[in-house]
């Protein structure tokens, strides 16, 4: 009983320090790239990630759109969310464990510079 | 010969001067060439600023300033609430706005946007698109300037109005596919058709 005891204090100290590496972080996935219609960059996966952004501009002209989604560990995703206006867009959705996505539109007719992609679980 | 030649260079500077004037008084004016809400969202004055937030805003509120270069403690001093219990999700929409001059807005627990400033994007509108995940079906949200006086959500063959309160939208979208656009009319009676993107 003691030795099981002590496996279970073992175990949860570990899951502690788990939980603990695993909030707080966040990762910038893109930092400057030109996006062609379609393209998609994504991060690593982590857990309990609340937010997703992208924050870009239109110099090569145009009105483009760009989208942000979560992908659970499955390959199943969550819808794109889309904005239209060059800046930084939030996707605040959440997941419990995934990864996030950046993404140029398949029917954008211009590329779109991207500052950076970031994701986290703060 | 030198006489012509130098007319036609004359004429031409004088063409180009006069192209030149009428893109400036366009821009003075206000005119179509000024995108996103640069035509001013009354609400953001009229509306009182919330005393208090909710902890998720004040934490974006603070994120966001930063990355727009906004100092953050006068940033929390101007969020205005423009709408509540919005969809499936009963989100929030609020706004500040940036240093920039562009509204900063959160439908909460779903979507953020700080546009780069007030003409980022088509004219009279800043939009995204939320929801998409659970039970929380797909849905635009969208700032919208003085200027727009009506806003249709087509989709398939369907229309429907959309209000506008406080310089804002929302509708929920339909899982089935088809294409969806939002229809603006503009005071000066003039009219545009925005394509939301098809990838869902």
């Amino acid at each position: 009983m003691r030795t099981l005891a002590r496996i279970g204090l073992v175990a949860a100290v570990l899951f502690a320090l788990a939980v603990g590496v695993a909030r707080g972080w966040s990762q910038m996935y893109v930092n400057v790239a030109v996006f062609a219609p379609a393209q998609t960059a994504a991060s690593s996966f982590n857990a309990s990630l609340s937010e997703n952004y992208i924050q870009w501009d239109n110099r090569y002209g145009g009105y483009p759109s760009v989208g942000l989604r979560y992908c659970a560990s499955n390959g199943s995703c969550y819808s794109w969310v889309w904005s239209q206006s060059p800046g930084v867009f939030y996707d605040h959705r959440t997941i419990s464990y995934g990864l996030g996505e950046c993404h140029a539109y398949g029917g954008n007719n211009y590329n779109v510079w991207v500052s950076g992609c970031r994701v986290s679980n703060g | 010969m030198k006489r012509p030649h130098a007319w036609r260079i004359a004429v031409a500077a004088a063409a180009v001067a006069a192209a030149g004037a009428g893109l400036v008084v366009r821009h003075a004016v206000g005119g179509p060439r000024d995108g996103g809400v640069s035509a001013g969202l009354a609400a953001m004055d009229r509306l009182p600023a919330e005393r208090t937030l909710p902890a998720d805003v004040a934490r974006w509120v603070e994120s966001s300033a930063v990355a727009t270069n906004t100092d953050a403690a006068q940033a929390k001093t101007r969020v205005r609430k423009l709408r509540a219990n919005l969809g499936a999700a009963r989100s929030d929409l609020y706004a500040y706005r940036a240093a920039s001059g562009g509204t900063c807005f959160d439908l909460t627990a779903q979507v953020a946007l700080c546009p780069k400033d007030a003409q980022a994007g088509p004219r009279g509108i800043q939009w995204v698109t939320g929801g998409g995940f659970g039970s929380v079906p797909r849905n635009v949200a969208a700032l919208v300037s003085d200027e727009v006086v009506g806003i249709d959500l087509v989709v398939g063959a369907g229309t429907q109005r959309v209000p506008i309160r406080n310089n804002t939208i929302f509708a929920e979208l339909p899982s089935s596919p088809g294409s969806e656009e939002l229809r603006l009319t503009f005071r000066d009676g003039t009219a545009e058709t925005i394509a939301l993107p098809d990838e869902h």
